[in-house]
């Protein structure tokens, strides 16, 4: 069967299948994983088919994909926004789908809003953001970096500190926060001055049993450390000894110095592979928005608060670690105009070629407005008058190449003379369009 | 060779690659782009309209098809679709609606091959890559390391 009758017939099939199926043939995953225009097609038909949905989720940590849980289950989007008319004021608000509307919630630390929060990592179902304030000034390495979590179930922030000098053998042990009131964390660092770089350092902070750490040589110059958080603290103190301390993977790259956390860059071909589509309840994917690198552009629809609140907004697929969903960013101040190239009036150079157009611009310019109104009422009125003029030869080349398409389509598998001669004329014919 | 019948609908001769000859409405035939291309270029006159690679089994079914679709309005959309659910039911079996598909995608006919599209994608969703590998006769071009690789990645959608 042609590839592109196969890709037709995968397009239409829903995100899990699709995932399943690069194990068919190794050309279709080829193009499953890596054609922007598959994808393209893939999200296109998002809107007629059955399409899994990967929001945040609320609640506790469950296994199962979102789509096929119960629909009256309750997603939640946490969303950081700039305010504009005070700068460097950060306001958190979180959607919740069974209500329908935003609420802010408080920050934890007033240093916060002066920070530049980066993609988050997913950890267990919260989003973790790397932070750095600028505002300390530091005695020690010139930025504080921070990492901040978000709690799905309780609503609220917490925050790790990271140490600002170098490790050293104490630190590595136990790090404790400076900020306890919500996450008391023991935090553990790689030695990597210990290890050389180029090596995978896999080390369970398991303090009962002081295994030795497992290298395992790599490549690639970063460090793959397993850290615990231990959650207590204040308030939620019950609920969270009930879960005890996770174990978390990340991936850490070292620089001079000491380790940085690198979270916030998404990691492709992390544990689930690529993803095609995300795309389901209440998003509707924006077909032209498709970028190659796996960026999809939704409009909330079917959630009126979002939509209301942010008409566009941008998706980004984010790593996952420690969990088998597919957790998305919503980015719901990212501007589309901003984005899309083209989407602007444009002023074609044809146009000054056509006799009328000196006469048009005199008798459209309006004098008595200013400047500015009367660009954008030029500006409609040429709209209309392009239309009128070039449409029908746009229209005109479109015909002619379905007719050109058509001909050669039966020639390759017949002669024909008659077909032969009509190619001919109608390539003369079309470039007789153009000119 | 175009005919004229009673009610001035011009008629259309089609001819598949095994030689069965249908003649049909040329509003009918004209669902197919591929084909209206062609009238409008003038092929009719020069007698039937070849298919070479389209059988007269096959080609009988996509004119039943068209012959629904060219003759019922928006209205009966509802009625349409219960057809069509009929239709691709009939040809229940993968390589009929493969060979379907084929002839769709040549006579560029969207609404068949969407609908067939579908039903194909539907019949392959639960399916194991085993199993579509069987449908249609792909060879597993992975080594087994590679496919314990590809599962292992994937494992979630495996489940």
């Amino acid at each position: 069967m042609p590839e592109d009758l196969v890709e037709e017939i995968l397009s239409q099939l829903p995100a899990k299948s699709l995932v399943r199926f690069t194990s068919v043939y190794i050309s279709w995953r080829r193009f499953m994983r890596d054609d922007p225009a598959f994808k393209a097609l893939h999200s296109s038909k998002a809107a007629t088919a059955e399409r899994c949905s990967y929001l945040f989720r609320a609640g506790r940590r469950d296994s199962s994909p979102a789509h096929t849980r119960k629909e009256n289950k309750e997603y939640r989007i946490v969303s950081l926004i700039d305010d504009y008319f005070s700068l460097h004021r950060r306001a958190a608000y979180v959607y919740s789908s069974r209500a329908d509307s935003w609420n802010q919630i408080d920050m934890v630390s007033s240093g916060w809003n002066r920070i530049e929060f980066h993609r988050p990592t997913i950890l267990d179902g919260a989003p973790h953001w790397l932070a750095i304030d600028r505002t300390q000034n530091l005695q020690f390495s010139g930025e504080a970096k921070t990492i901040i979590s978000f709690d799905f179930d309780t609503e609220r922030f917490g925050c790790i500190a990271l140490p600002t000098t170098a490790v050293d053998q104490s630190a590595s042990a136990g790090f404790n926060s400076r900020d306890s009131s919500y996450y008391s964390s023991s935090f553990l660092l790689p030695l990597h001055r210990f290890y050389p770089c180029n090596q995978w350092f896999t080390k369970t902070p398991d303090k009962e049993k002081k295994k030795a750490p497992v290298v395992v040589p790599l490549k690639k110059p970063l460090l793959k450390v397993s850290w615990k958080l231990s959650l207590g603290g204040e308030g939620s103190s019950k609920t969270r000894s009930k879960r005890g301390s996770r174990v978390y993977n990340s991936l850490w790259e070292p620089t001079a110095g000491y380790a940085t956390v690198s979270l916030g860059e998404p990691l492709w071909d992390c544990g689930n592979g690529v993803l095609p589509v995300v795309c389901g309840k209440g998003f509707q994917c924006n077909p032209v928005g498709v970028r190659s690198s796996g960026h999809y552009y939704l409009y909330p629809t079917g959630f009126p608060a979002v939509s209301a609140t942010f008409p566009v907004s941008q998706v980004y697929h984010l790593p996952t670690l420690c969990s088998d969903h597919c957790p998305l960013l919503i980015d719901l101040g990212f501007n589309l105009l901003r984005d899309l190239k083209g989407s602007g009036f444009k002023l074609l150079a044809a146009w000054l070629s056509h006799s009328d157009f000196q006469s048009f611009i005199s008798s459209h310019w309006d004098v008595e407005s200013t400047v500015p109104d009367a660009l954008e009422s030029l500006a409609g009125a040429l709209t209309g008058w392009k239309t009128s003029v070039f449409w029908s030869v746009i229209k005109h080349k479109r015909i002619l190449l379905k007719r050109l398409v058509g001909i050669q389509r039966y020639l390759s598998l017949r002669p024909s003379q008659f077909l032969s001669a009509l190619e001919v004329e109608l390539r003369r014919k079309y470039s007789a369009v153009l000119g | 060779m175009s005919i004229t019948t009673e009610n001035n609908e011009k008629m259309i001769t089609l001819m598949s690659s095994d030689g069965e000859e249908f003649v049909v409405e040329e509003a009918v035939a004209a669902q197919s782009q591929t084909i209206k291309h062609l009238i409008e270029d003038g092929c009719s006159t020069e007698g039937s309209i070849p298919l070479p690679n389209v059988t007269g089994r096959v080609l009988s079914e996509v004119i039943q098809y068209c012959k629904k679709h060219s003759s019922s309005d928006d209205k009966e959309e509802k009625e349409l679709e219960a057809w069509d659910a009929e239709f691709v039911k009939a040809a229940d079996d993968h390589v009929a609606l493969t060979d379907l598909m084929m002839a769709a995608n040549f006579l560029d006919i969207k609404g068949l091959l969407d609908l067939v599209a579908q039903t194909l994608a539907n019949m392959i969703t639960g399916k194991s890559p085993e199993e579509v590998r069987r449908m249609w006769n792909i060879k597993n071009d992975f080594t087994p390391e590679e496919a314990e690789k590809v599962r292992k990645e994937n494992q979630w959608a495996f489940e």
